[in-house]
Order: C-alpha cells, then structure tokens, then sequence
C-alpha cells in the first residue's frame, strides 16, 4: 500500500479550510462544484424520469391504440416533443457537463474548484429555473409544445399545432435560459481546463474523460448560440408578427399576416446547433467510457495520442455535416453530395475510437464488474448506432427512410441508449468517490441485463419498422394499405419490453436511494484507479479537494500493469523514485 | 506553434508542466488565480457567433423579394444614414474616453479616472437614449417592427446590440461605485481595463451593424451571391 500512501501523505495534516458553515451554504446555495455537480445530477435525473415516463405512455399508446382514452393525438404530440427536448438537452447535457464535467474537471486536474465557483453556482439555478420553465408548461391552457423536439416552423407556431400559445413560448424561454445556464457553467469548465491545471498535468496527461468534457464544452458555447438565435427569431415571428421564418399561409381557412419568411432557414438554424448538440453528448461520454474500460480491464487506454485527436477532428467536423438532417427539405444535390460525404468522413474519426477500446479490452485483464457491463454494453449499442448513421448519411438511403421508424431506432442506438450506457456507468464508476459507497452489486448486474437486453428488444424491430414504411410521430396507424397486421404484434411486443425497461430503472433508482442510507464505507479507491480524482484522502473529497498541497502529477492517467512494478497501477502523483522502491521484489502483492 | 506541441507531447514521457496554481495554498482560501482577458475573449468570440448567425439569416432573407432594403430607396430612411452614423458618435466617444480613463487608471490618476468613466458611462447611455429616438421617428414614419423584415431586423440587431451594451454599463458602473467607494485604494485595474475591451468590441460591432443595415439590395445580392445564394 506505501504507492497509495505516497498520495495521502499530503492530504493527511490537517488544515485550517475556509468550510461554508451551515446546512443552507453547504447544500443549497454551495458554490463547492461536487455540490452542484449533485444538484445538477438529481435535477437532471428527476426530469429525466419525467421523459420516461411520458415514453411509457407514447410505448402505451403504440402498442395497444384505442385503449387509453385520456391519450388523444395532441397528447401525444406533447409527449413526443416533451420526451424529446427534456432527453436530449435536459438530462444528457445537464448530466454529462453540468453532473459530471463539475464533479470531474477539478478532481481530474488537480484543482480545488472551479475558477469561478459563483458563476458555477449561478449556473446550477439557471438551470434549474429553465427546468421548472418548462414543467410549468404542462400546467398551462393548451398544454405543452406538441411540435416535436425539432420545433420546426411555421407548424409550431400555428393553430392547429397543440401548445401553439403558451407552450411553444414557455419551451423556447426555457431553451434561452438553458444557454445562458450552460454559457455561465461552459465558460467556467474551459477557463478551469486551461488555467487551474496542477503541476505537471500537461494538456496530453489529461484523463480522456477531461479531453471529451472540454471539447465538448467547446462545441456547445459555439454551437448554443445557433439555438438561441432561431428561438428569439421564432419568438419574435410568434409574438410581434415579424416574418423571419414564417411564409404566407392560410391557416384553418384564414389568411395570416405573415409574408415570405423562410421556414428552411429554421432548419439550418435549428441543425447547426442540433449536429453539435449530438456530440455535446457523446463525447463526454466516450471520454468517460474510456477511463472505464482503462481502469476496469487494468489496461492502458490503447492509442492515448489517437483518441485525443479523434475527439478534436470529430468536434470540428461536427460543424460542417449538419443538413444530413435536412436531405428531404428540396436541397441542390450538390448541397447533398457535400454533406453526405463529411458525415461519412466522420465516421473515420468515430471508428478509430471504437477500435481503440475493442484494443483496450484486448487481452486485458477484464473485470467484469458493473461499470465494466455497462461500457462493453456502450460499445455494442454504439456501433449499432453508428453503423446505421452511416446508411442515413446517403442521400438515396435516407430519401426513403427519413421520417421512419428506421430513424428513430438508429438515433436512440446511437445518442439514446448509448450515452445512457455511459452515464450508468459512470455513476457505478465514480459512486465510491462521490458517496464513499459502493452501489450494491446484485441490483446493478440485474439493472445492466434487463436495460442492455430490453434495449435491444425495443429497438431493432424498430429498424424493421422503419423499413415496412411505419412514419415516426404517428399517433395511430389506423389502416394502411402497406403495412400489415404484424405490425401491430411487434409494435405491441416493443411496448412491453419498453415497460420492462423503464421499470426496470427504478432499480437503479431504489439501488442509489439503499446504497446512499444502509450501504457500507467502501475501501479507499476500491477499483485501484490511476487517476487523480481517486487520490484525495478521504471520500467524498473535502471542500477544497486537495487538504493542505495540491497534488503533483509524474505520469499520465493510464499506468496500469507497469512492468516491474508491483502493485497492478501507479497513481498520477506518484514520484518515479517512489516506484523504483517499490519495484524491488516484495513479499506480496496488491 | 505552442498549441500544436502541446497536442502532440507523448504523455507517458512528458519531463513536466509548471502550473499557475502555485501560489495557491489552502489559507488563502481556495481563490484560483485566473487570467480574466482569455475568459473575455471567448465569451466575445461566443457573442461574435450569435450575431453572425443572425447577419447570415439576414443576408439570406435580404434575397427574398418582399424585403425592402432601409437604404434602397431614395424615401426609404437611411438613403441618408446620417442620424444613424451621429448616434455612433456617442459610442465612439465613450470608447475614448473609457480608454483614456484606463490610460489615468494605470498612471495612477484615479480621481481623474473616475470622472472619466463616469463620463464615458452617462455617453454610452446617451447612445441608448439617441437609439431608443430614433426608434421613435422610425415609427412614426411608419416603419413598423413587423411591416418589412428589414425593419425586424434592424430593431433586432440594435436591440441585442443595445442589451450588450447594458449589461456592460452595469459591470462598469457596478465597478465604479466599487472603487469609489474604497476611496481609490482597489482600483480593479483589470477589471476596468477589461471593460474597456468589451467597449471597444461591441463598437466595432456597431459600426458593422450599421454598415450592414444600411448597404443597398445591390450589396446584399452581391454578398449572397459569394455565399452562394441566389434565389432571385
Ligand atoms: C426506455 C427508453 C425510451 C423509450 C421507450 C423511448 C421511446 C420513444 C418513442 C416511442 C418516441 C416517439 C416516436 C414517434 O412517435 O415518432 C421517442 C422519440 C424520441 N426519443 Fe425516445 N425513448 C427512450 C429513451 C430516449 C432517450 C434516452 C433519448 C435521448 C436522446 C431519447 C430521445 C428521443 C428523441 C430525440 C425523440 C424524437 C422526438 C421527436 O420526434 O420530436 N429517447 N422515444
Ligand atoms: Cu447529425
């Protein structure tokens, strides 16, 4: 244990630490970034548990129609929009960047906190208020926007559209205060990356999960603003009658005021911020999953220097693929033959990195632990994904498939399921650091098989849908002369396995709750990670992480299986002469 | 270049990196050293982002034709910008006089800095006073908000131009009153300094907002046309 003992050394005289004092600082209005890492986790994950709820009663509605009377058509519009929009920038960039960017970027680097710990408190109740923005939109006459999560003009701000009063403005609202909450809490993450480093955390010795949250970061203050510019312009259009995006129409039988807007220039718009936004979330999470299968399978992350500039190309070629999502809106073929080719060129990247982790599991040395289940399971579900991406980003394939359910399988493989993979691994991964506890083992290998297996009982055969020609954001299907009854079998085979699923979490959720009240302390880092986060003396670390001295970096995050060495990993702050100590044979082993 | 080495340094072999954070021992509380003007910077870089996307949806409606340019015409109201172009005095001349309140700042004059700012706070509400007027004589020459989308956009443009701006006259403001208070012994330097940058910023934002609100249809076609849009 002396290699271990060298990390806590330091943090072991105790030091007079300028602690909030009192419940209320120390809790609510923290400006500690573990703190508001939590809130912004049980936030995230509370609306979260909103969205899947309303998937539950969308599977509900699919798989058994005419059954549930209080589901009308606009109901459920609303809830495909609503589980949509809260899915995507609610829960997985609020928990990827705002849960695990705070909790990680300070302890990963060395720092005791964010650079601007006010402005990261700011952002947390930002957040929060643009959470409760767009709940109150339930509560209002019309209900929610029902115009699906893409928002697309002149229909979302139409009659007819449901929620095309209050709803669509208490949405757009609560989009504005979101990219002011994530502008406030992004700036601090970048400004954190590069200037509170400890010593010897070169930018290449960084831990990949820090490389994907700061690339990622970067993307979404870059890309955050094409959202916000579309929803002040549509705003604008639905509140003063201006005609930036609204064309001449007639509405239910009446001639509006509006006069030549341009709906596409929406979609540009809206897909400029919504391809990042795809990479906002997967690459936290590819950054995370790597330093799980590293710590998991005992292995270095294969290809360090290649999985840096992976994350690097695909953030700037994230830019440059957006109309991929706009083949069928009438573009020139040239515009098409563009675009198709960039997003194949992205895959290059993408499949670098997949290679890499199948390479670090390698002969490794796998422990199948509950982390460990859920990053192996993000590299199946991923490349599933990914592979299907690959057929949609041709013009000819998508023509036919867009607006299917082929598409709505490939996109919850590929940025659904597969984030959510990470995330639950993550929160597996860094639970002992951030409670002291280890989530029970039992619940989480039954949570892992039912949500990797259900997962794939509901959306394959949705594949299979979409190439029988069953449309997405379809209420009923009512009879159709091109689909057959087998439809209605498999889409009602699906519902089930999405319930199962989806009760399935609150095992995951009783588990957090058990393990939170009657688990036991865990060991001091208790999966021998190499990492820095894992070095603090005691978990969760303490205000100011670091006691007395910040750390001092000697190695990178990945020095797993050292030969010569010992004990099977050297943590980052451990001194090589500390190492050649050891390295002399000794009685027994870690 | 430093970035470039820095990308591709081999981290298993890496001799060291010597961190600003030095310095920063627990007892003096876990403040972190930053160098604010990079933070400055990208949040400019963010702002530069947001109004281009709108210039580009600009340019792009300009080509559509019920969009009547506000200087195409000869009775359109900036065929002759020179209200607009007097009202971006009063910016200019702020941005003078913060930089030369930063210029007393540095050489220690701070009473004589203060009044500077002052008066170069009450020039920058002066320009929104004077924007807010000719609001005003828009209107009543019946250039509605809604009426063209030349007309939304310029009230558009102008009016996030003009809440930039605010946000910057309460931190400057708010820094003012912080230094006067402690009777010129803080006197935030880089804070001030800072805000002069952003002053100097949105000038030249400014001062292309005008130039674009104010180009003919010519130039709107011809600038579409190198971005690749035609659709007349
Ligand atoms: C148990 C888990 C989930 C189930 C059962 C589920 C189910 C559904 C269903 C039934 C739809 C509507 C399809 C339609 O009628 O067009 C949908 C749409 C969607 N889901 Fe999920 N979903 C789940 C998880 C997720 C996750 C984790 C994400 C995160 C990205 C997500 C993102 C979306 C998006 C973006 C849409 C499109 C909304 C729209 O068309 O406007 N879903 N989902
Ligand atoms: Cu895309």
């Amino acid at each position: 244990m002396a290699i271990v003992d060298a990390g806590t050394a330091i943090a072991d005289q105790p030091a007079h630490m300028h602690e909030p004092t009192g419940w209320f600082t120390q809790y609510v209005w923290s400006q500690d970034h573990k703190v508001i890492a939590i809130q912004y986790g049980i936030t995230a994950i509370f609306v979260g548990l909103v969205a899947l709820v309303l998937s539950g009663l969308m599977r509900l509605q699919l798989g058994f129609p005419e059954t549930f009377h209080f589901i009308d058509p606009n109901a459920y519009l609303q809830f495909v929009t609503m589980h949509g929009m809260i899915m995507v920038i609610y829960l997985l960039t609020a928990l990827l960047l705002g849960g695990f960017g705070n909790y990680l970027i300070p302890l990963m680097l060395g720092a005791r906190d964010m650079v601007f710990p006010y402005m990261n408190m700011l952002s947390f109740w930002t957040y929060l208020l643009s959470v409760l923005i767009l709940l109150a939109s339930f509560f209002v006459t019309g209900g929610p926007t029902g115009a699906g999560w893409t928002l697309y003009p002149p229909q979302a701000i139409l009659d007819g559209t449901p929620g095309a009063d209050m709803g669509i403005i208490l949405m757009l609202m609560s989009l504005a205060v979101f990219i002011v909450a994530f502008t406030m809490g992004g700036l601090n993450y970048i400004t954190t990356i590069l200037q509170a480093r400890t010593h010897g955390m070169s930018l290449m010795r960084m831990p990949l999960a820090i490389w994907g949250i700061f690339v990622a970061t970067a993307l979404g203050l870059l890309a955050f603003p094409a959202l916000l510019v579309s929803a002040i312009m549509m705003t604008l259009d639905k509140l003063l009658g201006s005609s930036f995006f609204m064309p001449a129409i007639v509405s239910l039988g009446e001639k509006l005021d509006y006069a030549g807007g341009s709906p596409v220039l929406f979609q540009h718009l809206f897909w400029f911020f919504g391809h990042p936004e795809v990479y906002i979330v997967a690459l936290p999470a590819f950054g995370m999953v790597s330093e799980v299968l590293s710590v998991h399978a005992r292995k270095n992350i294969f290809g360090y220097r290649m999985m840096v500039w992976a994350i690097v190309a695909i953030g700037l070629l994230s830019f440059v693929v957006w109309a991929h999502h706009m083949y069928v809106s009438g573009m020139s073929p040239v515009f098409g033959y563009f675009f198709a080719t960039t997003t194949l060129i992205i895959a290059v990247p993408t499949a670098i990195k997949v290679y890499n982790w199948v390479l670090t599991l390698w002969r490794g040395n796998i422990h199948l632990t509950v982390p460990m289940l859920f990053a192996i399971g993000f590299i199946f579900t991923f490349t599933h994904g990914g592979l299907t991406g690959l057929f949609l980003g041709n013009v000819v394939i998508d023509l036919p498939l867009s607006d299917t359910y082929f598409v709505v399988g490939h996109f919850h493989m590929v940025m659904g399921v597969s984030p959510i993979m990470v995330l639950f691994a993550a929160i597996y991964h860094w639970f002992p650091l951030i409670s002291g506890k280890k989530l029970h083992d039992g619940m989480g290998k039954w949570h892992f098989w039912i949500t990797f297996l259900g997962t794939y009982a509901i959306y394959l055969p949705m594949h299979y849908l979409g190439f029988l020609g069953v449309p997405r954001r379809y209420y009923a299907m009512g009879d159709t002369g091109f689909t057959d009854t087998s439809v209605q079998s498999l889409n009602a085979g699906i519902t089930v396995s999405a319930l199962i699923v989806g009760v399935a979490q609150l095992i995951f959720i009783f588990n957090l709750i058990y393990t939170v009240r009657n688990g036991k302390k865990c060991e001091r880092n208790p999966w021998h990670a190499a990492s820095l986060e894992w070095q603090p003396a005691v978990y969760p670390p303490p205000h100011g992480n670091w006691g007395d001295k910040l750390p001092i970096v000697y190695r990178w995050a990945y020095d797993y299986s050292v030969p010569d060495v010992q004990q099977d990993y050297i943590p980052q702050n451990v001194p090589q002469d500390a190492i050649n100590e050891l390295s002399k044979p000794r009685g027994k082993s870690l | 270049m430093k970035v470039f080495s820095e990308i591709t340094e081999k981290s298993w072999l890496t001799p060291s990196y010597t961190s600003p954070l030095e310095y920063s021992r627990i007892e003096e509380g876990i403040e972190i050293p930053v160098n604010k003007k990079p933070v400055l910077v990208i949040l400019l870089v963010i702002i530069s982002v947001f109004f281009t996307l709108f210039v580009v949806t600009f340019i792009a409606r300009s080509q559509y034709p019920d969009f009547q340019a506000l200087a195409g015409d000869y009775w359109q109201p900036f065929y002759n910008p020179q209200r607009l172009w007097l009202n971006s005095s009063f910016l200019l001349a702020s941005s003078i006089v913060l930089e030369g309140a930063v210029y007393l700042l540095r050489h220690n004059k701070v009473q004589w800095s203060l009044l500077a700012l002052g008066i170069s706070l009450l020039l920058a509400l002066q320009f929104i006073a004077s924007q807010l007027l000719l609001f005003q004589y828009l209107i009543n020459l019946g250039f509605d908000y809604a009426s063209n989308p030349a007309n939304s956009y310029f009230y558009l443009l102008t009016s996030l131009h003009a809440i930039h701006l605010l946000a910057g006259i309460v931190v400057l403001g708010w820094l003012l009153v912080y230094v006067w208070r402690s009777n010129g012994r803080k006197i935030r330097y880089e804070g001030i300094s800072l805000c002069a940058l952003y002053w100097h910023y949105l000038l030249v934002l400014w001062i292309f907002l005008v130039l674009l609100t104010t180009s003919s249809p010519g130039t709107y076609a011809f600038i579409a046309a190198l971005c690749g849009v035609t659709l007349n």
